[in-house]
């Protein structure tokens, strides 16, 4: 009977707020069928939180669905026996997990709206690896099945406590980001989305390589913190309120977003700047203030500008970015709907543009992952990629093409070429194809083949069709699956179907080709030229041949250019070949043939003969044999000795120490 | 001591260095000879692999990350024995560092001619391999001890919730605590090798103890004369850094030109170098009494080379217990080269 009223209490407070809330929207921009009302109290000593929750989750699809899935996120951080520690050995992010602070949430209760229990009957299951021990998914069958269209509310109480941050999520000293926090219900996907063969829920275990997926709602959260903590949210702020016992409650909307994530601290300094329709937050470290302040909002406006005139608008009204301290940095550089964190040193040359890029990148996945909701359980590579692939768009053209990365001390890096660099000479660029489970990456290449392989064959295939085909796939693709869960399909279907508008068929029937190689393959694209030459065409020789005139003709040459695919990739590439006399041919080759050799008869002899001189190709695993000439300049080879040379000596004079 | 001895000392140390120009250039040359085979291996390997290439050659217009990191990457073996050479050239410039260090200090004793300078190496050849010998043991022992107690340092420092000022504390902490023990062992090495030759010791580690013992009984003129060249060795790396940033080297007379500057930048640092132990040299004679000739010495020695040490070098020296006995003192600078004395001597030590 208690329980009953304690619910009937948090229904009547999630009512009274969603009716004291503001709308943000004033039409649903979503499906808006998984909705929270939450209260949760921080106790900061203890790092724990004591949260109610009531869900109601709408079903959406033509099924039936007689059980729901949660994600326990927290519980990854119980013990060392979880999936997510198994993977990760308690690192994440270049920070070790704190032993004796380990996280962990308890479903102390979870009934329907008339009271009837429904954690007796739950159990937790290990969908993805069959660890029992892995109590991240808890599966809650239902007395009756959730019809199409019904609505199912649950009320929920759970206890969690955070760990110390190592891996997005916990606490460090004072400072907290609560994220992945409260118990999720996962998705409900029926056959055909995403390719999917049968109907069911994707909710997968929490696991040291993926991150989420979930469906977009509202979220009305109450979160009570001690007086003197400075807190952001996802969302709006909507109400405070001061308690007599030293607590503060502050209440958020979040409207049309898939997560909720939460951060307070006392040291906190905040700043707000606009841009166009958006207030962009900045939730500063005070020893980060003189130097990173200015750099955090610059990049964040340079990203929602590029992003709006590139995609689309930014929907949401905020966007708050929060800059960590340096110990607690293990919650730096994540991305939640209208919140992310960044990463700043206090003595960061400005030429190492690392805030920058962690601004952008996270900012980023308020397209892919936030606004555009791809499974980044099982399709990392749609958010992550994309991101990588559009990070390097702002950075580039915002920081410069050749510096928008690094720009220190006669360094100059760009952002695309940092991550072709992280792919190609990865210590193995084909670990796996991109196309796989995010968990099921082999150890050490997730990272480099989801973000850098992606975005470098994104930089490819858009060098192939075009940068204009390639803005208006992209924008088709955001704008068509925004507040969706697209799969591969979809977005190779935008692409198909926007370079048969802008190219016919110059690419054949799709771009499949394109696809399969670059997803499904492991293989590399290398292309060199191997050899150029010339030779005068001497005069017929012999019985039968004429030969008058021969020697008045002007002198001519035959010039035999031969280029090879040494990888297995096959694109169509670009083959310059250069003459003495200025001119210059270019042939362009489908790139299937192992050898291709051209042969032109010309008046001038042959100076240099380039494959893919544009670069077009940046799958390309080395550039530096795609070019050969005839004419040996060896100025830059006596650069690097004499530079080789000095550093030499220099390593002989200082080494003289005793 | 004053400023003003040290300051001497650097100016008479300096002057002596431009004199004895010889060594600094053999010096020169002997570093040049070390690393010119292997440089010139490296630029027939570079073009072996990379001639003629575009690619390549666009590199002396500018660096271009993606064209260095994929010449890097694929050709590796033209650079994998660079890179391998650097261990073994750091080992052996610390050996020829110490054998020629003998000839350094002997020169700057001397008229520091060539041939004095590659005489003297040879002469205490065996001494100052053993020399170096027990220098690396010694410094070993001692990073090796040290290297636990920076850690621990490092540790206490850094734990818990600690911000970036106490990370860069606490880096220069550490770093001053790895430089420490390191300065004093290059500095006890020197003053030893000065005491070896200018005595003609035999007890190669004896003579490594009192270079400690030297050290530490003068910390503050350590601190005043290294920390002044090291400071000119700052600068001419500045003043490089500077050069290099004006001339570049993204054409065929830039690349020319910075080979010239590079070398004379190297020649200038080898000069600071000899200045240093040449500094040694001058301050072992400024705060020690000459060694007793027991060999027959020139009956006549001129009034007017015989002079006292300046006042202030005189105040801030060490004086003994006991007055030393009169000896005639040479000046270094106009007495011809002095033999080194073959038989073991005792000295008055000072204190």
């Amino acid at each position: 009977m208690r329980s009953r009223i304690q619910y009937l209490l948090v229904g009547l407070t999630a009512l009274s707020i969603a009716v004291s809330s503001q709308d943000i929207f004033p039409t649903p921009l979503s499906p808006r069928n998984a909705n929270y009302a939450i209260e949760v109290t921080l106790d900061v000593e203890k790092k724990t939180l004591d949260g109610r929750e009531v869900l109601e989750w709408r079903n959406i699809s033509k099924d039936r669905v007689d059980e729901l899935q949660f994600h326990l996120y927290l519980n990854a951080f119980k013990n060392s026996e979880s999936t997510f520690m198994k993977e990760s050995r308690g690192q994440s992010r270049g920070v070790s997990a704190a032993d004796s602070e380990w996280g962990w949430t308890n479903v102390t209760s979870m009934t329907l709206a008339d009271g009837t229990d429904l954690l007796a009957g739950a159990s937790f299951i290990q969908p993805d690896d069959g660890n029992v021990k892995d109590q991240t998914v808890l599966r809650v069958p239902l007395p009756k099945p959730v019809r199409p269209g019904e609505a199912i509310k649950v009320m929920i109480d759970f206890k969690a406590r955070l760990p110390r941050v190592f891996a997005r999520t916990g606490f460090a000293g004072n400072y907290f980001l609560v994220g992945q926090w409260f118990p999720k219900i996962g998705v409900w996907e029926s056959a055909g989305m995403r390719g999917r063969a049968t109907a069911g829920w994707n909710c997968h275990q929490f696991h040291s390589n993926s991150e989420f997926y979930a469906d977009y709602g509202v979220y009305d959260v109450q979160m009570t913190v001690p007086k003197g903590f400075v807190l952001g949210a996802t969302g709006l702020l909507q109400n405070l309120k001061e308690h007599a016992n030293g607590t503060i409650t502050h209440t958020y909307r979040a409207e049309d977003v898939h997560d909720f994530v939460w951060t307070c601290s006392p040291d906190y300094r905040v700043f707000e700047e606009t841009w166009k329709h958006v207030t962009i937050k900045l939730m500063i470290q005070p020893e980060h203030v003189v130097t990173a302040k200015d750099r955090y909002f610059e990049s964040a406006k340079a990203a929602l500008a590029y992003f709006d005139s590139w995609l689309g608008k930014y929907p949401y009204p905020n966007l708050t970015v929060v800059d960590p301290p340096i110990y607690a940095s293990g919650a730096g550089g994540m991305e939640y709907p209208t919140f992310i964190t960044g990463g700043s040193v206090k003595y960061l040359p400005e030429g190492l543009r690392f805030t920058e890029i962690v601004t952008v990148h996270e900012f980023g996945h308020e397209y892919f992952y936030g606004l555009v909701g791809s499974n980044e359980f099982e399709e990392p590579w749609m958010d992550e990629g994309f991101t990588q692939y559009s990070e390097t768009r702002v950075m580039d053209a915002v920081y410069g093409e050749k510096s928008g990365a690094v720009d220190v001390a006669g360094i100059r890096i760009g952002d695309s070429e940092m991550a072709r660099d992280g792919y190609v000479n990865m210590s193995n660029p084909k670990a796996a194809p991109i196309d796989t489970f995010a968990w099921a990456f082999p150890s050490g290449s997730y990272g480099s083949i989801t973000y850098s392989k992606t975005a470098t064959w994104m930089i490819t295939l858009e060098r192939i069709i075009g940068r204009t085909a390639m803005d208006e796939a992209m924008r088709t693709y955001f704008q068509r699956w925004k507040f969706r869960h697209p799969g591969r399909a979809d977005f190779e279907a935008v692409v198909n179907e926007v370079v048969r508008k802008h190219h016919g068929n110059r690419f054949g029937a799709s771009m499949d080709w394109f696809f399969t190689q670059m997803l499904d393959g492991t293989e590399m694209c290398d292309y060199a030229v191997k050899g150029v030459s010339s030779r005068r065409v001497a005069p017929p020789r012999g019985r039968d041949v004429d030969t008058v005139g021969f020697g008045s003709r002007p002198r001519l040459y035959e010039t035999t250019v031969s280029v090879h695919r040494l990888g297995e990739v096959m694109l169509p590439v670009d083959i310059l070949v250069t003459f003495s006399d200025g001119y210059a041919e270019l042939v362009v080759w489908d790139g299937k043939e192992r050898v291709k050799v051209l042969t032109f008869v010309r008046e001038h002899e042959v100076v240099a003969a380039t494959a893919d001189p544009q670069r077009k190709l940046w799958v390309d695993k080395d550039f530096s044999n795609n070019a050969r000439s005839t004419e040996v300049d060896s100025a830059a080879i006596w650069k690097y000795t004499i530079k080789a040379l000095y550093w030499l000596q220099n390593v002989v004079q200082y080494a003289a120490i005793f | 001591m004053t400023p003003t001895s040290t300051l001497t000392i650097l100016g008479q140390s300096l002057r002596s260095v431009v004199r004895r120009w010889p060594v600094a250039l053999c010096l020169y040359g002997v570093t040049l000879l070390l690393v010119l085979p292997v440089v010139l291996a490296l630029r027939a390997t570079l073009a072996a692999a990379l001639m003629p290439n575009p690619s390549a050659e666009q590199l002396i217009a500018g660096f271009d990350y993606t064209t260095f990191v994929d010449l890097m990457a694929n050709h590796k073996g033209a650079i994998d024995f660079l890179l391998r050479s650097v261990g073994p050239f750091i080992f052996v410039t610390i050996v020829l560092h110490g054998v020629f260090g003998a000839g350094v200090v002997a020169a700057m004793a001397g008229e520091g001619t060539a041939a004095e300078f590659l005489g003297a190496t040879g002469r205490y050849l065996g001494r100052s391999v053993r020399l170096v010998c027990y220098t690396l043991l010694l410094s070993l022992i001692v990073l090796l001890l040290w290297s636990f107690a920076i850690a621990a340092v490092w540790s206490a420092m850094t734990a818990g919730d600690t911000l970036e000022p106490q990370y860069l504390i606490a880096m220069i902490l550490v770093a001053v605590l790895f430089t420490l023990p390191v300065a004093i062992i290059s500095l006890a090495t020197e003053y030893g090798r000065v005491l070896i030759v200018r005595e003609d010791r035999r007890q190669v580690l004896k003579s490594l103890l009192e270079g400690f013992r030297f050290v530490f009984l003068h910390p503050l003129r350590m601190l005043l004369q290294h920390g002044s060249i090291l400071l000119a060795m700052v600068l001419l790396i500045l003043l490089y850094w500077a050069v290099e940033g004006e001339v570049g080297m993204t054409s065929v007379g830039g690349v020319l030109g910075m080979f010239l500057v590079q070398q004379i930048s190297v020649f200038l640092r080898i000069g600071v170098r000899v200045w240093n132990t040449a500094s040694a040299v001058a301050l072992v004679d400024a705060v020690t009494p000459e060694v007793p000739e027991l060999l027959p010495v020139p009956a006549v020695v001129a009034p007017a080379v015989v002079q006292p040490a300046p006042p202030e070098i005189i105040q801030s020296a060490p004086l003994p217990v006991e007055p030393a006995p009169k000896q005639p003192v040479r000046r270094k600078t106009s007495a011809p080269a002095r033999k080194p004395v073959r038989r073991p001597v005792r000295r008055p030590r000072s204190k």
